[in-house]
């Protein structure tokens, strides 16, 4: 067993950190207050060739592995999830293309992909389905070579921006498919705004990478842009979910020690009562102990990520290094804010703003409460209870 | 509003507490509980006049009424003494013979001053489930009833028997080879239990309560093993708060410590809720209130389970000391740990707050 980095996974750490370390808090005050996308950082990262991070050497990428991503994830979560949501899509949202895609569609969607001159969203989930993803109702009728498109979507991120779409849909009907997992079909098309309207949501945190309704009215696709076969939608978005967990952790893990690094210099620095208000073990247990869990949550991704990189299950592990990281993260966050009292609230000592974005890690993308379901059925073989 | 207690209940307490660290001290506890034998204490209890605290003059009994009869179980809680008797006799089989027209006279003269009645219910259940696996064919009661508290020693039994909507009551004699009483060590040894047993016992039917009647009379009873715990939590923080006093490591006492006085803060923080919850179920089981019932459940289940937190607290600030046996603090531990199920647990009470809620 071993728990380091290797010189490469260091290597590729140090790189992010070099690009993070331009943006300071400031930066992304700024852009939270403004509600403006960080295109400077994400262009900083493009130019760095970074955005092709997990996709195949052969159209352009560096076709490294889960371990790599988490690392390069959590390095720029750091920065909070502004910084994380507007690059996460592109880098790592295509996989089912990378996957299932053939050899004619990788070569035409990931270069410009990698080279930055695309950008995508990823849309599957629709109001009133939740989690219960094989009731959407987004259907795509087949009309000879193309399939016309008519739904609506939710929680779409970075739709405002994107040229391009990763689309679940149904081609068959619930009620007509034979088991409710079949009959999902899974596109990667042009966003096409004649057809698609994008609405806003205004929300709480994490307001420099939008998040949209879509309304799809008569979308045309043509039938090269159908990723896999027909039908099989649900299986392909299944294969992306363990690293997207995988990864949702290095988020919430990546945020949540940078917020603890935060709380624990005004600990050191603030003097309450003639001594810096960290000798107060009310103040230094706490920080201690959300340092503790995020190390656990950590340990437990790269384990993830390293069963997953060696090609073996990894599914009780990726969901309970997104539950141990997004439960720590949301304590951290809080914690950080208590630390520094009344200033804990004022945006300029940056915690609220972590603070407002760390419940997504208990939200998203699945509910703490389906995590331990899907433990109890799996780890504990206790009976399906939804 | 007035949240005091007055002058009279004051001196009651008082009057109580200066009892019980006269005749039934820790050092009395440990030796009858090394003898088997907590009889020494139900003379106690019936020398100061305990078992008529809460009953009616009329009745025979000291007059008080349900604040009263918290206030002395908070004590006897505080001094965790074996107050078995009080609660299986004077709240359970007289709590319940009492809302029958008559039943509480017909009891006393049954027990002609010499006997103890109790309550013959399973112990980890609210006593208004009454007694489930007993059957009645031609005035013989048959069947088991498991964990009955003060069993062993009773001369008759009271037997709450499921009937429709309410409960029947059954008085049976103990004594005869119809009536198998086995006692059951407990971790606990301050409280007595046995298995009931009764094969084609004898028994009177002296009335029937229905289900409102019955929840009033297990309100009581839950509202009583509240106030134990409160008194039992009391105590286990006042000794952990002289004992992290006194500990020194690092050339400071432990007490000065935030992770420990801030846990110790804490736990007060429960005992004063506690306290609460405890006092105002008293008050409106006994102006009769519409929601007396549902607040004695809800101090029942927040009560026991503070005092269960409040162990573990003081268990952890004593250290290794407070896991031996020399030291009084396990047997508050262990009674706060009882307490948590007897006559239902806060998890069986949360389900009728629940019905209450309607939630669906």
């Amino acid at each position: 067993m071993d728990f380091s980095l290797n010189e490469e996974q260091r290597a590729i750490e140090a790189a992010i950190g070099e690009i993070c370390d331009v943006y300071d808090d400031n930066y992304w005050l700024r852009a939270e207050n403004e509600k403006r996308f960080p295109q400077e950082f994400v262009d900083d990262l493009v130019k760095a060739g970074w955005m092709g991070v997990t996709m195949p050497q052969e159209y352009g990428g560096a076709g490294l592995g889960i371990t790599e991503a988490a690392i390069i994830i959590k390095r720029i979560s750091r920065l909070g999830a502004n910084a994380s949501s507007a690059v996460h899509i592109n880098m790592f949202g295509p996989h089912p293309v990378v996957v299932f895609g053939t050899p004619e569609q990788k070569a035409r969607f990931l270069p410009p992909l990698i080279e930055g001159k695309d950008r995508t969203c990823f849309g599957v989930t629709e109001p009133n389905v939740g989690l219960d993803t094989t009731h959407i109702k987004t259907f795509a009728e087949r009309k000879g070579d193309r399939y016309v498109v008519n739904g609506s979507k939710v929680w779409i991120s970075t739709a405002q921006i994107a040229n391009k779409i990763l689309l679940v849909t149904r081609t068959t009907k619930f009620e007509d498919s034979p088991r409710p997992t079949d009959g999902l079909t899974l596109f990667y098309t042009d966003l096409d705004r004649s057809k698609i309207t994008v609405r806003e949501i205004p929300k709480m945190g994490r307001n420099a990478v939008d998040s949209n309704e879509l309304f799809i009215d008569g979308l045309e696709i043509p039938i090269e842009d159908r990723i896999g076969e027909e039908g099989k939608g649900f299986e392909y978005l299944l294969h992306g979910l363990n690293p997207e967990r995988v990864l949702i952790a290095g988020t919430n893990i990546g945020a949540g020690q940078a917020v603890i690094d935060k709380a624990a210099k005004y600990a050191r620095e603030r003097i309450v009562f003639g001594r810096p208000i960290g000798m107060n073990q009310g103040i230094q247990h706490p920080l201690a102990d959300c340092w503790v869990r995020l190390q656990a949550a950590e340990t437990m991704m790269f384990k993830a990520a390293t069963l997953y990189d060696q090609g073996k299950p990894c599914g009780l592990e990726a969901n309970m290094a997104k539950y141990l990281g997004g439960d720590a993260y949301f304590e951290s966050a809080a914690r950080a804010v208590r630390t520094h009292g009344g200033f804990g609230y004022a945006k300029e000592f940056h915690v609220e703003r972590y603070y407002r974005e760390a419940i997504m890690g208990l939200i998203g993308p699945v509910s703490h409460e389906l995590v331990l379901c899907h433990i109890a059925e799996r780890a504990l073989g206790l009976p399906k209870s939804y | 509003m007035r949240f005091a207690f007055n002058e009279e209940q004051e001196m009651l307490r008082d009057a109580i507490r200066v009892a019980l660290q006269r005749e039934a001290g820790l050092d009395k506890i440990r030796r009858w509980v090394d003898a088997a034998d907590l009889s020494p204490f139900d003379a106690c209890a019936v020398g100061n006049a305990w078992v008529g605290i809460g009953v009616a003059e009329e009745l025979g009994g000291q007059g008080g009424g349900r604040v009263e009869q918290a206030l002395m179980f908070e004590e006897l809680g505080r001094a965790v003494a074996p107050s078995g008797v009080l609660l299986a006799g004077a709240g359970g089989a007289l709590g319940f013979a009492v809302r029958l027209p008559g039943g509480a006279e017909f009891l006393r003269e049954v027990l002609d001053g010499e006997g103890t009645g109790v309550l013959c219910v399973p112990a980890g259940r609210p006593a208004d489930e009454g007694a489930l696996q007993v059957q009645v064919a031609g005035g013989r009661l048959s069947g088991v009833i498991p964990m009955v508290l003060e069993a062993p020693g009773a001369s008759h039994l009271l037997v709450p028997l499921p009937s429709g909507d309410g409960l029947d009551l059954w008085l049976v004699p103990d004594g005869g080879s119809d009536v198998d009483i086995k006692p059951r060590r407990m971790i606990d040894r301050t409280r007595r239990f046995g298995d009931v047993r009764l094969q084609q016992a004898k028994g009177i039917r002296i009335g029937r309560l229905d289900r409102g009647a019955a929840q009033d009379a297990n309100a009581v009873i839950a509202l009583l093993v509240a106030a134990e715990s409160l008194g039992l939590a009391r105590r286990m923080l006042d000794m952990t708060v002289e004992y992290v006093g006194q500990r020194v490591q690092f050339g400071v006492p432990v007490a000065s410590f935030q992770a420990v006085k801030h846990a110790a803060a804490e736990a007060l923080v429960d005992i004063e809720a506690a306290h609460s919850g405890v006092y105002y179920a008293a008050w409106a089981l006994q102006e009769g209130q519409a929601d007396g019932v549902l607040h004695a459940w809800i101090a029942k289940a927040f009560a026991t389970e503070a005092a269960v937190r409040t162990a573990d607290r003081a268990l952890l600030l004593h250290g290794a000391i407070g896991y031996t046996w020399e030291h009084d603090l396990q047997l508050f531990y262990k009674r706060a740990k009882l307490n948590l199920e007897l006559f239902g647990s806060p998890r069986s009470y949360r389900e009728r707050m629940a019905e209450v809620l309607a939630l669906h």
